[in-house]
């Protein structure tokens, strides 16, 4: 334990630093740079520090801070960390110092807001894992939006306006009904602490209602099938490095969301209704890997494969529902599943789109037709890319493979049909992302593009680093679930629990 | 009785005759004028809290409630003040009158706060709508200026009738035009009666015509005309000063004299309230001049206003107090950065005129930024705060249907806020805006208690809890 408010600092300091950084004028980029990298390398070493001290030997929140905010509408400045929080604040942090290290060799115009913003992003992101009192949560939820919305729009493609317009207002439009929900549960409950939820007594009706709104909000943000539509738009015209925070953790904001919200609020009615969830997860992972096999466009692809994916956390959550009077082990199969599904994308994807966005900056192209033959130019970045590629596909021995394992064994444990279906997105993941390996990387360059050249020592850093953890987490994923275990056990126990 | 001499309402009477004459006398000195101005306001704003003059007679009241409020105007106008000086020495068209008429109308505001019978209600509102065309036509060069000046004179000529009107029922069948003596005299009347009847028409006619000159949707038509075609300084004044008089003369007159009739006014006032949130929304989103843009988001916020209070709920009432101080925080910064931003030596109209804003001047591309997304409701800025308050206390209500609609309206609003903030962070222009100061504390201040008020509710939340007490004991 810590005798400072370590969530505090993690949610603060890199907040102020970045308000700091796009409000100081004059700042040079080297300086803005340097003050970046030290920053966002502080917030890795503490979240390590947290990571460690964090005890996973219990499903109890820990690290608690929690101060009375506004005391007419009885809303706290709660703070705490269960494992599902602690490990993505993890991801946060890794990523973040990532794209710390890779956009020091880019350029931009005005850096040090670029910078900036990455650091008030996240600040908020470890908030919005950390925040248990439910307005304190929201407001870091949708606060998200603002400096995603700023970089895409000041820093991204032609399209750029369009784009951020229909992101913010999509991811807006969910959000504004979770908030309805929240209060009417407040009301109900009396507080807006989000543990007092999980033991309101609610109508059927009531909780039919309240799970719709949360599946839409948090669906948005995930994105499932059919409210997806924003985030290849968002991705396409983000720079490389948002696209890299977009995918990575934004996303994963709203399967933590559904853990935490939808899970334990509203478990009657999520058992009625499991069967259609689950089928919208898998339209998402079958009927999207299609569509992801159809791009032309790079970003595209990896986009939609991006909701394929997170087609099987959402699956892996709704199973939860599917499994729990039957099956409590597989159950709890799943939603580990879910997180490590959730871990392992972050780190992919967002290899994924550093590869892209490396290609991009030779080319100027993402095209799958104007790129072919990166292998002659970039071996040492074709080798890594293609390592990339097989564990989106979900290889063996990478983290890709352990989630979807997980999931899809967890849903052959509810039926036949729901594993079988699941499973074919081994081999439709495997299909599109081999088929864009193929044309990049080993396509015969007929059109003789040149200007490859091998990329950057700060890029290979940054590549490395994820081989190395993708690996780590393919072999020995037992750390992962070390931490995770007890908060995935205790929320399925505390929910079968609440059934009976 | 030499104490009346010292409540701010005669502070300021004098102090606008005294000023005219100094004026006349020295033309030229108008810096000195203004100084005098504001002068005048501090003192009256620090009578306005310690005054120690009870009426003993019911026309007129003073108490701490009323006090604040006086004090929350009489600041309000200082900061307008500073902005519209500026303005108007940029656009060389100072003149001392300006603010002396100005005063007038801050008069008004003050005595429709204090007014305890219907006849002082209207005389203030008489007082300030005088003030009110003579500002809007003050910019004698435009003729959309004159224009808006005549179509607010001839509808604000009439709801003032309809007003009187109204007044005239409520007196012929209750006897009465004192707030107290009425809420008695209606305990004595019988529901089925024609009386009663009468009296909800006096009702109606009343609500209607405030609620004309609150801006609310249906009687919304002027905003955007006149909003549009008088000066942006007396668009500030128009957006902020009478809004927040005429939600204290909606709380005092529904809550004292027509509390009898809640079931009456309650419906009336959250139709008023949703219809004006679903048009301010809705009709906003195709303005391409920012003074129309913001006059439509002043009646989707008046909307909420009135909603609010149509609950008759403690939730409800609070909400709508916290929402006006919120909008007029809001409103006084989101006219106020536009004030200081000039187009080609000309003020703002277009909302493409501040294209390319982030690249010349950061600083106000940044407090542009976080107006807009205050207005939006978008947290951590004291907007959300607002509006989150506003949907609790419908939620509370269990007005469910009615709380998913103003949420999906302000999911709408925030499509054209949004705008605005696109066209200055990602759009490029040619020829660059100016701005006739780099920075300015007051503004600076004025926007970043957006933010700090966001971060900490409380402080704001404090002092409205503490105004609903005291309203309490004044309305039980």
């Amino acid at each position: 334990m810590f005798d400072y408010p370590i969530l505090s600092l993690l949610i603060w300091i890199p907040i102020l630093i970045g308000l700091v950084l796009i409000l100081s004028k004059n700042i040079s980029d080297n300086i803005s740079q340097l003050i970046t990298l030290l920053t966002s390398f502080l917030i890795l070493v503490v979240s390590i520090n947290l990571t460690q001290a964090y005890d996973h030997t219990t499903s109890q929140l820990q690290f608690i801070e929690r101060i009375e905010w506004i005391s007419g509408l009885n809303i706290f400045y709660y703070l705490a960390v269960d494992g599902i929080s602690v490990s993505l604040i993890l991801l946060t942090a890794f990523i973040n110092f990532l794209i710390a290290i890779y956009a020091s060799s880019e350029n931009y115009v005005k850096k040090s807001s670029f910078l900036g913003y990455f650091l008030i992003l996240e600040g908020l992101l470890i908030g919005t894992f950390s925040a248990f009192d439910s307005i304190l949560f929201y407001i870091f939820f949708e606060s998200l939006l603002i400096p995603l919305f700023l970089i895409i729009g000041i820093w991204g493609g032609a399209n750029r306006k369009y784009a951020t317009l229909k992101f913010f207002l999509y991811t807006l439009f969910g959000s504004v009904l979770m908030l309805i929900s929240i209060i009417y549960l407040a009301k109900i409950s009396g507080s807006f602490a989000i543990q007092d939820f999980y033991s309101v007594n609610l109508s059927f009706q009531e909780e039919i209602l309240i799970l719709l709104a949360f599946l839409i909000g948090f669906g948005i943000k995930i994105p499932m099938w059919p409210v997806h539509t924003w985030l290849p738009d968002a991705h396409v015209e983000a720079p490389t490095s948002g696209s890299v925070i977009l995918a990575s953790v934004l996303l994963k904001v709203g399967g933590y969301g559904m853990i935490r919200f939808m899970l334990p609020v509203t478990t009657d009615a999520g058992i009625y209704l499991s069967e259609y969830m689950i089928y919208l997860s898998l339209i998402a992972i079958i009927y999207i890997s299609f569509v992801a096999y159809a791009q032309e466009d790079m970003k595209k692809l990896i986009a939609y494969s991006s909701v394929a994916h997170m087609g099987f956390v959402t699956l892996g959550i709704f199973l939860v529902f599917n499994l729990l009077d039957s099956n409590t082990s597989a159950a709890i199969i799943g939603l580990e599943g879910a997180m490590v599904q959730m871990i392992s994308h972050g780190l992919i994807s967002a290899a994924l789109f550093f590869c892209i966005g490396i290609i991009y900056k030779h080319s100027k192209s993402r095209l799958l037709k104007d790129n072919y033959g990166v292998s002659k130019f970039m071996p040492i970045f074709s080798f890594m890319m293609i390592f990339f590629l097989m564990a989106n596909s979900g290889l063996p021995g990478t983290s890709g493979f352990v989630g979807e394992f997980l999931v899809i064994t967890s849903s052959l444990g509810s039926s036949f049909l729901f594993g079988f279906l699941a499973a074919t997105s081994l081999l439709l993941s495997a299909s599109y992302s081999l088929k864009m390996g193929k044309t990049v990387l080993f396509g015969d360059n007929l059109k003789n593009i040149q200007g490859y050249t091998e990329c950057s020592f700060n890029e290979k850093i940054v590549l490395t680093i994820l081989i190395i953890f993708i690996l780590y987490l393919g072999i020995i994923p037992d750390y992962l679930f070390k931490i995770i275990d007890q908060s995935v056990i205790g929320i399925v126990e505390s929910l079968s629990a609440g059934k009976i | 009785m030499l104490n009346i001499l010292f409540i701010p309402e005669i502070i300021l009477s004098i102090g606008v005759m005294i000023i005219i004459l100094f004026d006349l006398f020295f033309q030229k000195q108008k810096g000195l004028s203004f100084t005098l101005v504001q002068f005048l306001l501090l003192i009256a704003a620090y009578y306005s809290l310690n005054n120690k003059f009870s009426p003993s007679y019911s026309a007129y009241t003073l108490n701490e409630f009323t006090n604040i409020f006086k004090f929350i105007l009489l600041v309000g106008s200082l900061t307008i003040f500073h902005y519209t000086y500026k303005h108007l020495k940029f656009l060389k068209i100072l003149k001392i009158e300006y603010f002396t008429i100005s005063l007038l109308g801050l008069i008004g505001t003050m005595i429709m706060i204090s007014a305890n019978s219907l006849l002082m209600l209207y005389l203030g509102i008489e007082l300030l709508s005088l003030s009110l065309y003579a500002l809007i036509g003050f910019n004698k060069k435009s003729s959309l200026s004159s224009e808006a000046a005549i179509k607010y004179y001839v509808l604000g000529a009439m709801s003032s009738g309809i007003l009187l009107f109204g007044i005239s029922l409520i007196y012929g069948f209750t006897g009465s035009i004192a707030y107290d003596d009425i809420a008695y005299q209606l305990i004595n009347i019988d529901m089925n009666s024609v009386d009663y009847i009468a009296i909800i028409f006096g009702m109606i006619f009343i609500t209607a015509s405030l609620c004309f000159k609150f801006g609310a949707a249906p009687f919304h038509m002027w905003v955007p005309d006149i909003y549009q075609g008088s000066l942006i300084s007396t668009t500030i004044l128009l957006s902020t000063l009478p809004k927040i008089a005429v939600f204290i003369v909606f709380l005092k007159l529904y809550f004292i004299p027509f509390i009898l009739l809640r079931e009456v006014w309650s419906d009336i006032l959250i139709f008023v309230g949703m219809l004006s949130i679903v048009i301010g929304s809705l009709f906003a989103l195709t303005q391409e001049n920012i003074k129309r843009l913001l006059a439509y988001s002043a009646i989707s916020n008046i909307g909420f206003i009135i909603l609010s209070l149509g609950l008759i709920s403690i939730d409800g009432i609070h909400a709508s107090l916290y929402y006006t101080v919120v909008y007029s925080l809001t409103a006084l910064a989101s006219f106020g950065i536009i004030t200081h931003i000039t187009s080609n030596s000309n003020g703002i109209e277009k909302i493409t005129d501040l294209a390319g804003l982030s690249k010349t001047h950061p600083y106000f591309a940044f407090l542009i930024l976080i107006t807009m997304l205050s207005s939006a409701g978008i947290p951590p800025l004291i907007g959300f705060h607002a509006k989150l308050m506003v949907i609790k206390a419908l939620i509370s209500s269990s007005y469910i249907i009615l709380s998913i609609i103003v949420v999906i309206m302000t999911v709408v609003s925030a499509y054209y806020y949004l705008k605005v903030i696109k066209t200055i962070y990602f759009d490029n222009r040619e020829d660059l805006i100016s701005t006739y100061s780099n920075s300015d504390i007051v503004l600076s201040i004025n926007v970043l208690s957006l933010i700090a008020l966001g971060i900490f509710p409380y402080l704001l939340f404090n002092l409205t809890s503490y105004l609903m007490r005291i309203f309490s004991v004044i309305s039980i």
